[in-house]
Parts: C-alpha cells; sequence; structure tokens
C-alpha cells in the first residue's frame, strides 16, 4: 500500500498529524469514509504523488471541509497517473452515461436549447448505424477529463448480448 | 452481465442517486495510440465509488466498486483513459431504461 510506505517514511509527530487529518476526513461523511479507506488500499498512485497528497494535507490545519478541498486540489495534478493495464488490451470498451446528465452536458456545452431537445437528438441518433454514428458524435467528447470505461473479460474484444428489460430485443452493450 | 439496467447502473459503480434513470450506452474503439490505464484514488477524487486494484503484481485492471450486498452483482473491469471523441463509437448507440 503506497501511503502506508509514505506514512512510515514521516517524522514520528508528522505521522501522527497525518493519521488524524486521515480520521477527521473519514468522520466527516459517508464519502470521506470510503475516501480514507481508499487510500489506505490504493497501490497504483505514483509515490511521489502519494507524497505530494500527505504533504498537502499536512499543510492545513485538521478541518474536514479544509482537507478535502485540500485533497481534491492535490487529486487533481495526479488524474490519468495510474500505470496502464496489463495483459492483452480490450479492442472494445463500454461505458454507460446516465442520459439526463449527458442531456444537461449537451445544453450546458454543445447548442442545445433545453434537455429535451438534447434528449429527442439523442433517441434520433440511436437510429443511426455505427458509421453515421462516428460522423454525428464526431465532436462530441464520450466523458470528461478523465473517461471510465469498462470491458469485457477474459477475451477482452467480443460483444456482449445485453438484455434490455424494456426492449424485446438483445442489445449489445459491450 | 447484469441482466437489467438497474443491476448494470449497480455494477459499474454509478452514481447510487441517479439509480433508476435512463442509461446511454457508448461501446466504442480505443485508439491504439490511446493509454488505458488503472484507475486511482486521484482519478476518482471525491465521491466516485471507486475500490483501487488490489496490490498483486497478477492485477491487470481495475474492479468496479458495485454499491450493493447483493452477491449476484459482480464488479466490472475497469479502466480510464483521456477524454476522446465520438468518432470512435463501434455499435449504434442505445438509451436502457
Amino acid at each position: 500500500m503506497i501511503f502506508a510506505s509514505v506514512i512510515a517514511d514521516l517524522e514520528p509527530g508528522d505521522r501522527e498529524q497525518i493519521r488524524i487529518r486521515f480520521t477527521t476526513i473519514a468522520v466527516g461523511s459517508p464519502v470521506g469514509r470510503r475516501v480514507e479507506a481508499n487510500i489506505a488500499l490504493e497501490a497504483r498512485l505514483p509515490l511521489d504523488a502519494a507524497r505530494e497528497i500527505v504533504a498537502g494535507l499536512l499543510e492545513q490545519p485538521n478541518d474536514a471541509e479544509r482537507l478535502s478541498a485540500k485533497y481534491v486540489e492535490m487529486c487533481n495534478r495526479y488524474v490519468l497517473s495510474g500505470p496502464t493495464i496489463g495483459g492483452i488490451r480490450p479492442k472494445i470498451l463500454g461505458r454507460a452515461v446516465v442520459l439526463g446528465s449527458l442531456c444537461a452536458h449537451l445544453v450546458r456545452d454543445h447548442g442545445f436549447r433545453t434537455s429535451e431537445q438534447a434528449e429527442a437528438w439523442l433517441k434520433r441518433q440511436c437510429r443511426l448505424e455505427a458509421a453515421s454514428l462516428r460522423s454525428s458524435f464526431a465532436l462530441l467528447p464520450l466523458g470528461g477529463e478523465v473517461i471510465w470505461a469498462t470491458f469485457r473479460e477474459p477475451s477482452r474484444d467480443e460483444d456482449l448480448s445485453y438484455p434490455c428489460r424494456r426492449h424485446p430485443i438483445y442489445c449489445t452493450l459491450l | 452481465m447484469p441482466p437489467t439496467p438497474d443491476l448494470l447502473h449497480v455494477a459499474l459503480g454509478l452514481d447510487p442517486k441517479t439509480r433508476g434513470q435512463a442509461l446511454v450506452l457508448f461501446v466504442y474503439s480505443p485508439p491504439a495510440e490511446l493509454a488505458l490505464r488503472f484507475p486511482t484514488i486521484a482519478d476518482a477524487r471525491w465521491g466516485r465509488l471507486f475500490l483501487p486494484a488490489v496490490d498483486d503484481p497478477a492485477c491487470e485492471f481495475g474492479l468496479t466498486a458495485p454499491d450493493t450486498d447483493d452477491a449476484d452483482v459482480k464488479p466490472m473491469p475497469e479502466v480510464v483513459h483521456e477524454q476522446i471523441l465520438g468518432n470512435t463509437l463501434a455499435i449504434p448507440l442505445r438509451i436502457i431504461r
């Protein structure tokens, strides 16, 4: 665990202080509890990033809001810093996005006037074949700064049949 | 694969507050030069349901963190990558409810 080794390298006083701060993060909110647990389990973050996060938290007073704000600020510096995955590279990735959130994004950043207009447009896109869809979506990002995606294991490049509850057909998800 | 959209929502570790809402499914071919990475706490920042990959060299990718006690909902492989555009879409778009 990467943070355990960073903490072990601290002076005893700082070691105690960072433990106090992690406890403050954990008891501050349910999200904080999850964040603190994940910090303890993290093993893929670069060591330098873990050191900087710890140093950044130690700079802050022991206040849950200040610590969470600093934590997010530090995380923003190290997005997409994990190592590349191993094994066979998947040829196909999939992601699911909440329709309402996507429509709000289309309104905010892509010129749609209302969410209803964006949803109607998306429904029309569902009727397009892949080639036309690629053209239609050519300038639309599939997510934000960091895109989270999934894929099929173990072959990593096959389609899956996905049963849709409200559609009598099977649609392909991954 | 989860048998219903709601279970898919849970299996992917999407925000529980949006459970029950329609999902748009993007299926795409990542360009060869696109780095597919292990998710880390930095990518999850504050609030995303996420479980760090186990500390084992044999672990080849991340796994989603389903927010459920239902043993039938299995974590799914998970990666992160930088923003890409929709010109990589591989199959028609789907909206599931």
